[in-house]
């Protein structure tokens, strides 16, 4: 029961992609949201780093002692229930985090979109 | 990885960390004069159109921590850095102002700054100029730009259209990777890209650089580069990182400031935002210094990241996005530290904020709103915590005014004055020509050493101070 920061977060990103307020048709692709993810934490101030990773393995762990499984290998519909439940979390780096990796995701999610439309000439 | 030392010793008279506006002006001066100039910095060197303005990929390359900067305190503010060739000027829109004569007074007089008036300075404004052009926009600016200039004017209050370093005949931002980068290099002057200063010391009457490069994608290296002059131009976060880190600490990043930010989204009833516009340039005045007010960049994506906490408004942002705008508020508040964290290689920024400072950027948030509606928006979305979506000036006057801006709601492009320039030993960093105090021909000559916020746009006044004081370096033989 491998605790995974890569894969939390690609749980994550494909469950905010999948819950995201989307621009008009657009089909967000969870990977591509948490490619941009990864490639953000990557680069961010390594002091903020380590606290995301830390935090985002933190909430991994959160659901094993009743679902004894680590959120990353929960099924889809636990999955977005669990980050829909950190999202209203009473403790606020809790929501802290979710706000973090929300508002990245928002970003990848209509980015991707607009560039997508954009290289097909759309505009 | 075990690094690899550099083959070379690397020697030259003149080394400058940074090429930003600051760094690349001193550069090409220092080139110039015959001197030999090895300029270093850390990002990669990229060209201006390696990636879309403000995508994904101009985020990853070109912003320090992918974007990602954050203040610390009671209240946060997020800010942002440029880490390539070039620095911020290959990533803000350019927009450009001369120095308000009213505040380099104010900072000859309260840093005892010799020489520093608005008409010794102008020489130096025109000599960046000749290098780096500045236009106005030809013809008529966008109708989103516009409509911030009519809620002004029905106001009675001043509003300009501002010049950008760009040229618009040939469609090309004057970043100084367009510009004084390349003179630089035909002036004969070494730029080294993605090479990081970790300290610097004195030895043997020159100073002694270490460097490491960013090894993504290469092995790790190490080295030093050695110089007779040294100037720190790595920007109003970085600079004191490094100097703290190397020992120097008197008035070393203690007063970093910013222009906080406020933002708002306004829905006109008409199409307002047409594909292809050029960028907005009317900024409104009339509250200067205190608080300016301008128009954002505001493409679908900025749009429907801006209002992820007013549901409605972002699902509307694909089907009206044409009839939206973005635009903000800056005022001069708030004050910061940087400080080194052992064992990490970032900054830590601690930010300081009075309640009345909160307060003075809340009134220019209304203020802002008002002149919105007076422009005929049908709907403003405040971007700031507990501000409902507002249709009228009566909504606007429901709103509390103990309702302050909260953590994420503050923003800031502008960075400055962590090091300031001055002959006030109690508050100045260096002399009134950037160099530090007690230190033999070592210099800052950035953004660090401006006296405080500029209230305008500030790289007109980041590279007209370099061009000032590299001058009088090179003028008294760097005594």
């Amino acid at each position: 029961m491998r605790l995974s920061f890569e894969n939390t977060v690609r749980s994550m990103a494909a469950a905010m992609a999948a819950s995201a307020i989307r621009p008009g048709d657009a089909q967000p692709s969870g990977e591509e949201v948490a490619a941009f993810l990864l490639a953000t934490h990557a680069r961010m101030p390594d002091h903020l780093r380590l606290g995301i990773r830390c935090a985002t393995l933190l909430l991994d762990a959160w659901p094993i002692p009743t679902s004894r499984l680590p959120f990353h290998r929960l099924p889809p519909i636990a999955r977005d229930r669990q980050v829909s439940s950190w999202q209203r979390s009473r403790l606020g780096p809790i929501r802290s985090v979710m706000t973090f990796y929300g508002r990245l995701a928002t970003y990848a999610v209509w980015a991707a979109h607009y560039e997508q439309r954009e290289r097909v000439g759309a505009r | 990885m075990r690094a690899e030392m550099f083959p070379d010793q690397l020697s030259c008279e003149v080394l400058v960390i940074g090429s930003g506006p600051g760094g690349s002006v001193t550069a090409a001066l220092c080139a110039e004069a015959g001197k030999s100039v090895i300029m270093i910095e850390e990002g990669d060197d990229l060209p201006l159109d390696s990636a879309a303005h403000f995508s994904r990929a101009e985020i990853l390359q070109k912003y320090r921590s992918g974007g990602i900067g954050i203040a610390v305190g009671r209240t946060k503010l997020a800010f942002v850095e440029g880490r390539c060739v070039g620095g911020g000027s290959e990533v803000n829109r350019g927009l450009y102002h001369r120095t308000p004569a009213t505040l380099l007074d104010r900072w000859r007089q309260n840093f005892s700054v010799r020489n520093l008036d608005a008409e010794t300075l102008t020489p130096h404004f025109e000599a960046c100029e000749a290098l780096v052009p500045v236009q106005y926009l030809p013809g008529e600016a966008p109708l989103i730009s516009q409509r911030l200039q009519d809620g002004a004017q029905a106001r009675g209050w001043k509003a300009i259209e501002a010049p950008r370093l760009f040229r618009y005949d040939i469609d090309q931002k004057q970043s100084m990777s367009a510009t004084l980068v390349p003179r630089f290099r035909q002036l004969g002057g070494r730029l080294i890209p993605r090479m990081r200063a970790i300290r610097i010391r004195r030895i043997a009457g020159r100073w002694h650089v270490d460097v490491r490069n960013d090894p993504t994608g290469l092995p790790t290296r190490v080295g030093s580069i050695v110089a007779d002059k040294l100037f720190v131009c790595a920007g109003a976060v970085q600079t004191p990182l490094l100097l703290r880190r190397s020992g120097f600490r008197h008035n070393i990043g203690n007063s970093l400031r910013f222009h906080p930010m406020l933002k708002v989204v306004a829905k006109f009833p008409d199409v307002v935002n047409r594909p292809g516009d050029p960028d907005p340039v009317h900024q409104v005045k009339e509250f200067e210094p205190s608080l300016g007010m301008g128009c954002s960049i505001s493409t679908p994506t900025m749009l429907g990241m801006a209002l992820v906490d007013h549901p409605d408004g972002q699902a509307s942002v694909d089907r009206d996005w044409q009839r939206m705008g973005l635009y903000y508020v800056q005022s001069t508040g708030t004050r910061a530290k940087v400080r080194a964290l052992p064992g990490f290689a970032d900054p830590l920024v601690l930010l300081r904020t009075e309640a009345s400072e909160l307060r003075e950027l809340q009134q220019g948030l209304r203020r802002l709103i008002e002149a919105l509606f007076g422009a005929g928006a049908e709907t403003v979305f405040p971007l700031v915590s507990g501000w409902p979506a507002l249709h009228s000036m009566d909504d606007l006057r429901r709103v509390s005014e103990n309702i302050l801006p909260a953590d994420g709601d503050m923003t800031s492009v502008h960075v400055f004055a962590s090091c300031p320039m001055g002959e006030d030993r109690d508050r100045c960093a260096t002399d009134s020509f950037g160099r530090v105090h007690d230190a033999d021909g070592l210099y800052i000559n950035d953004a660090s050493i401006l006296c405080g916020p500029t209230s305008v746009n500030p790289q007109g006044t980041v590279m007209a101070i370099a061009h000032r004081n590299a001058t009088h370096a090179l003028a008294t033989d760097f005594r």
